[in-house]
């Protein structure tokens, strides 16, 4: 079966947006031999209570890439951790920025609509803000920055896409 | 293996077949996002996932997009000499969503775990609010299925295969209202 859908918005709604602070960004690499063992890890690493507020990964030829945002507060018990996954895989120490924040939003039918990242990277690159990573999944997109753009990088989004909640 | 499986899996929803645009090696990879954002919306062509990572130097952007588009999207990569020489396809994939995620590193762990252990190759992950997405080869769909029972609780009747499709119409509001 198939639905066609018919979008007419001045500009894209969009549910609101969630600005979280006070945040760090963990920066993995190991082959995707050591997927397993990592994933292992990570498992075990659950006794931290740290949330991972967004997980995104990607495969570049035997590397796997892993990017997850954490609370700052919880990060030093995650960081000893994963060190100690990576060096016992014979990999390199994950790589930490902090003082980075987090914009998410969502709105109807994002994930089966074309411009959504468009109009929301574009409007962020058009300005000369700087993404940190980036993950777009279902009806959802997740925007990390630096926090010292972060209500820059909020505003630049408020006047792009139509809020409900404003 | 058998003592993690206390993680219940409310919900496996599996994609159509899809293929997914990898933008690697790339000088800016943010410049690369927005280009290949711009590029698919130009044409209409949907991305049901997209990650990205920019690090300074080096990094990813990665897209997945309907299969039935790998002739429009080989197309227009080709016309973008400075775009193309970082660019690979990897297809047909398909996306696999875990609900619920709940921010749970266990939940990422040990689905990683499983589909390592599986060697099935794991093209791309990322999480929201419910579900934790990954990107694997169509095909072994049901072989990363199976992987995950190995190591979650999956009540049965929870796999949701794609069934409706939605599609945006190029219809414009004059074009429509005129008939």
């Amino acid at each position: 079966m198939e639905t066609i859908a018919v979008y007419w918005e001045e500009r894209i709604k969009t549910y609101g947006f969630s600005v979280v602070r006070g945040l760090s960004l963990v920066r993995l690499q190991f082959s995707d031999e050591h997927s397993g063992r990592v994933g292992r890890g990570l498992c075990n690493l659950e006794e931290s209570r740290t949330p991972v507020l967004l997980a995104v990964g990607h495969l570049d030829g035997d590397r796997m890439g892993l990017d997850l945002l954490v609370e700052t507060g919880g990060l030093d018990q995650l960081a000893d951790g994963l060190r100690e996954i990576l060096s016992s895989a014979g990999e390199v120490p994950a790589g930490i920025s902090s003082q980075v924040g987090m914009i998410t939003f969502q709105g109807p039918h994002y994930g089966d609509r074309y411009g959504i990242a468009d109009a929301a990277f574009g409007a962020l690159a058009d300005r000369g803000i700087s993404i940190m990573t980036a993950g777009c999944s279902g009806s959802s997109v997740y925007i990390v920055v630096h926090e010292s753009c972060l209500e820059e990088a909020h505003e630049i989004l408020n006047q792009t896409f139509a809020s409900q909640s404003s | 293996m058998s003592g993690l499986k206390n993680i219940k899996i409310d919900g496996i929803k599996l994609s159509e077949e899809l293929l997914q645009v990898n933008v690697t090696g790339v000088p800016d990879p943010q410049k690369a996002l927005a280009g290949i954002s711009r590029m698919f919306a130009e044409n209409r062509i949907n991305m049901a996932l997209v990650t990205a990572a920019c690090p300074g130097s080096g990094g990813h952007a990665a897209c997945c997009v309907p299969v039935e588009e790998h002739g429009r999207v080989t197309d227009l990569i080709e016309r973008d000499a400075d775009l193309k020489k970082y660019v690979s396809i990897v297809s047909p994939v398909g996306l696999l969503s875990l609900f619920p995620h709940r921010s749970s590193l266990k939940l990422l762990g040990s689905a990683l775990q499983a589909f390592g252990n599986a060697g099935i190759p794991v093209y791309g992950l990322a999480s929201s609010l419910a579900p934790l997405t990954f990107v694997v080869d169509h095909h072994r769909l049901d072989a990363a299925i199976g992987a995950l029972g190995e190591v979650f609780e999956i009540p049965p009747g929870i796999i949701m295969r794609p069934v409706i499709r939605v599609v945006q119409s190029s219809l414009t509001k004059g074009e429509d209202e005129a008939r």
